[in-house]
């Protein structure tokens, strides 16, 4: 075998953490060979983007390597100075960021923050620079390389913006591209149209690209080996093939089973819990207290990564790596929630009928108003009781503001809501105190729409305490619907900043549950939480829908994840209704161009594929 | 603020000011005794007092006076001064231009010490300089400027050192070296408060571009720690800091009120205060509303200075 490229060698990297050190990695092994694509996969706190920043020496200053080395070429990184990285940085090494609105400099032309590092690295002139930068741009697609030289980050579009770092990292066509989730703040069709982007420059430029990310559909489409990460350990590393249809490790088994599919309605999974921090953790199993199969050895003794048959390049980090017990450890999980068998929507059990909503934002006073924006055009649905409708579109197509009109939010709406025959809009004050209960919303960011400063007692109480419930009555279903949302009464008394993202999600869940609600508008309940915790709070959804017979408006840019949970979508591009229809027909034959674009837009893997053969 | 908005802002601006001048209307109308009982004193007979009444417009109802006032000071006629028995125009203006030298040679001087200073401590974060820095900062910020100036004349304006006057004025034209010398102490005075204040605004604004994240990828780019901090760094730490620097106009503008008393320095301040004690009514109004009109164009500039150099505001 020849030399690796970068060696990654028994690397344990902690954190100061006020007078104490709190472990982040540890002993974390990885070779990548020039020319190749290696996925680093893990949840929220794994390790990822320390493993990476490690590599370019640039942790914070807080961290500590502890033990290991990193060696590119024979050159150690961690010890090298400032000169030698300067070297290697942006001309051997180069990296793209989650980012790009905040990657590049504000106040520079997109342009010159490229020609910049030819300068510096490659010798060229002012001229020269630039003409490279634009065939630069050209070479990323980008179809009018002299405007977006010219034109300041915050003028062009996050796609757009990746496209100009991405063509930055590879403008001295570096041995190694580091890619920290470079698709992950950007929309879902942007975000393959990058995915193939890279996939393409790989393939011509043969860079070696070390490529991190919470997503595995993303990794899958783009890595021939895949690393993955939990908790600071590397659990299991191989062919991206094995990893993905032949792994011999129950945490990535059941991140597997976690992942939402496209493709059809299957039971996603959610692991129980969340992931340890515990210092002391690297002494057994870090998973060994959510995993279904560990035995007393798991929390006794640290596993090795133990080489799997037929040869050694695929590893797992398992007590019982070679045991067909693990198979089985997931698969007595929860039935797929199937769509509704009810007959569609006679009029007798509709809920909710919108018709004709538009939303209109005035800017500025009216003294000097600029022409109001129209961010909802004439939107029309039916929502029958105890269905899911999925509201789904990318970044700024309406979703949020639709779901603010419906519950009277939105001083600019005009047209109809009609919540159990009564229209929305005509309600006095009585009636919207009457209806709020009824209808209830939870956002997206569980950390800014919890009170900091209220008990999970207190929040989830509140709704009753304004409805004038009983303080007795109050303890007793708080009770109820914490259990209902697997919190116990452990939780009554903690605040939100004792909770983990999972478990705040859970806790505003509670509050928009307690007063048994008709209608429950979720704006995109699970988009901040990792894919374990997501598929727990889908199943948390289905189960609760089916205990208080209620309707969801499921607000999502995630496809994969409205496959699962909903019976008809909606599809919103800029403010208008694209496309709407059951969701087995709207998903197998989208009739819409958008549709069909969104859809194959979401990265897709199959995790049976027996065979390898180039990855997607 | 986008540049779209300028002209709103000069809207605001201007409605500002126009409450303004009401209150300082009103508030020179409720204080006891008119300008004609503080002309004649307390025992002038009822007669002389109607006459001068008559005279200055105080039989007339209050709206008319406060147009006539309001309606003089836009046309450029900024009416008598009642103690001095000269027009207010051409007093207002000299003490103005004196008062605006203090200012812009203050922030001037400020503006060379406390950037550099500010940027120098943010680049070296935690280490000795950067301490030192922040607690001659704390102890600037701390002083009053009533203790300041009588300590700099204790120390600078009487024997043994006597290297400056210790109060007044000589005019530009007369003596250009007589003009700067009586300027040292109060502009040193002023200086020290506002260096303090915005050498801690450099300092945290230059820390926050160095944790941005563009300021990581220009590293991680291999550019040399010098140009990462001169290309990337200081161009949008500065844009903040100059902003801060046209607020801080406005600012002085109260504390120039103390300093100018203190060394006897004839600028508005000290004409305010002139005309509160004498009861020089036409006198205090005008200044106000001049002083109202300085705190207010130093916003505007403010805002127009952030809006220029941030490319986000100037070319959406
Ligand atoms: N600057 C820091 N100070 C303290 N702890 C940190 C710091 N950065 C990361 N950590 C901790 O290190 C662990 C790994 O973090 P990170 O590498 O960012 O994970 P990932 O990129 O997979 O989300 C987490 O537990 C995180 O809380």
């Amino acid at each position: 075998m020849p030399e690796p490229l970068l060696e990654i060698d028994g690397l344990s990297i902690s954190f100061r953490v006020g007078g104490r050190r709190m472990p982040a990695l540890a002993e974390f092994s990885l070779a990548i060979h020039a020319g190749e694509v290696v996925g680093l996969v893990g949840e929220s706190g794994s390790g990822k983007s320390t493993a990476l920043f490690a590599v370019m020496n640039y942790l914070p200053e807080n961290a500590v390597v502890e033990r290991g080395s990193i060696r590119y070429r024979g050159i150690d990184l961690l010890s090298a100075d400032r000169a030698t990285l300067d070297g290697l940085r942006g001309r051997r090494l180069a990296m793209v960021y989650q980012d790009p609105g905040t990657a590049l400099n504000p106040a520079i032309i997109a342009g010159d923050q490229i020609a910049e590092v030819l300068r510096r690295h490659l010798g060229f002139d002012e001229a020269g620079a630039r003409q490279r930068t634009k065939e630069l741009l050209r070479l990323v697609e980008i179809e009018d390389p002299d405007r977006v030289y010219r034109s300041y980050p915050h003028q062009l579009s996050g796609g757009m913006r990746q496209r100009v770092m991405i063509a930055m990292a590879l403008s001295c066509e570096p041995d190694l591209l580091l890619m920290d989730e470079p698709t992950t703040a950007l929309d879902v069709i942007v975000q393959a149209h990058v995915l193939d982007l890279v996939r393409s420059l790989q393939r011509k430029l043969r860079s070696a690209i070390l490529f991190v990310s919470h997503n595995l559909g993303a990794v899958a489409a783009i890595a021939h080996r895949i690393g993955v990460l939990y908790a600071g350990e590397l659990m299991e590393l191989g062919p991206a093939v094995r990893i993905l249809g032949k792994s011999r490790n129950p945490y990535t088994l059941g991140l597997l089973a976690a992942v939402p599919r496209i493709a059809g309605r299957e039971a996603v999974q959610g692991i129980p819990g969340a992931a340890s921090r515990d210092p002391q953790r690297f002494g057994r199993c870090v998973f060994a207290e959510r995993c279904p199969s560990a035995e007393a050895i798991c929390l006794a003794e640290r596993p090795r990564l133990l080489a799997v048959p037929p040869d050694a390049a695929q590893r797992s980090r398992c007590h019982f790596a070679n045991d067909p017990k693990i198979d089985r450890a997931w698969s007595q999980g929860a039935a797929a929630p199937t769509p509704s068998a009810q007959p569609r929507s006679a009029g007798a059990d509709l809920l909710l009928e919108v018709a004709g909503l538009s939303v209109e934002y005035r800017q500025g006073f009216r003294l000097f108003a600029r022409p109001a924006l129209r961010a909802l055009r004439n939107v029309s649905f039916r929502l029958p009781r105890e269905r899911v409708l999925a509201i789904v579109g990318e970044s700024g197509s309406g979703k949020s503001t639709l779901a603010r009109a419906i519950l009277r939010l939105e001083p600019g709406a005009s047209g109809r809501v009609l919540f159990e025959g009564a229209d929305v809009f005509a309600l006095d004050a009585a009636g919207l105190r009457r209806f709020r209960r009824k209808a209830q919303i939870v956002f997206q960011n569980p950390t800014s729409s919890l009170n900091p400063q209220r008990s999970v007692f207190e929040l989830v109480a509140r709704p009753l305490a304004l409805a004038a419930v009983p303080r007795r009555e109050q303890r007793d279903r708080v009770r109820a619907v914490l259990a209902a949302v697997g919190l116990g009464d452990l939780y009554l008394d903690r605040y939100p900043r004792q909770l983990s993202g999972g478990e705040k999600q859970r806790v505003a869940l509670a509050r928009a549950f307690v007063t048994e609600p008709l209608l429950v508008i979720l704006d995109e309940p699970t988009t901040a939480l990792d894919v374990s915790v997501q598929a727990a709070v889908l199943e948390l959804l289905a189960k609760e829908k089916e205990r208080l017979r209620c309707a969801y408006l499921f607000i999502s840019h995630d496809l994969a994840v409205v496959r699962q949970i909903a019976d008809e979508v909606l599809v919103l591009r800029h403010g208008t209704v694209q496309e709407s229809g059951p969701i087995e027909p709207l998903f197998e034959a989208p009739a819409n161009a958008y549709t069909r674009a969104l859809i194959a837009a979401v990265p897709s893997f199959s995790t049976d594929r027996a065979t390898g053969g180039s990855p997607r | 603020m986008a540049l779209a908005l300028l002209p709103r802002r000069i809207f605001y601006g201007l409605v500002s000011l126009a409450i303004l001048s009401v209150i300082i209307f009103v508030c020179t109308h409720l204080l006891p005794g008119d300008a004609a009982t503080a002309i004649l004193g307390e025992g002038a007979t009822p007669a002389a007092l109607a006459a001068l009444r008559a005279r200055l417009g105080l039989d007339q109802p209050a709206p008319l006076q406060f147009a006539h006032w309001l309606g003089g000071v836009l046309t450029g006629d900024f009416g008598v001064s009642t103690t001095l028995n000269q027009p207010a125009g051409p007093i207002i203006a000299e003490r103005f231009l004196n008062s605006m030298a203090l200012a812009l040679v203050t922030i001037f001087c400020a503006a060379a010490i406390a950037i550099p200073l500010g940027v120098v401590a943010a680049v070296r974060r935690g280490s000795r300089l950067d301490g030192t820095i922040l607690t001659a900062s704390y102890v600037g910020i701390s002083i009053p400027d009533f203790v300041l100036g009588p300590v700099l004349i204790l120390l600078f304006a009487v024997p043994p050192l006597a290297l400056f006057p210790s109060s007044g004025f000589v005019a530009f034209a007369a003596s250009p070296a007589g003009w700067i010398a009586h300027l040292v102490l109060p502009v040193a005075a002023l200086t020290v408060v506002l260096t303090a204040h915005l050498m801690r605004q450099t300092r945290s604004g230059m820390l926050d571009v160095l944790n941005s994240d563009y300021v990581r990828t220009a590293r991680l780019k291999g550019l040399p720690e010098r140009l990462v901090l001169w290309r990337h760094a200081l161009r949008n730490a500065l844009g903040t800091t100059l902003a801060v620097l046209a607020l801080d106009l406005g600012y002085l503008m109260g504390s120039i009120v103390i300093i100018e008393e203190i060394f006897a320095y004839p600028g508005l301040g000290r004409l305010i205060v002139y005309a509160v004690a004498n009861r020089d009514i036409p006198l205090v109004e005008d200044v106000a509303l001049v002083i109202g009109t300085v705190y207010v164009a130093a916003n505007l500039v403010a805002d127009i200075a952030h809006a220029m150099l941030d490319p986000r505001l100037a070319r959406p």
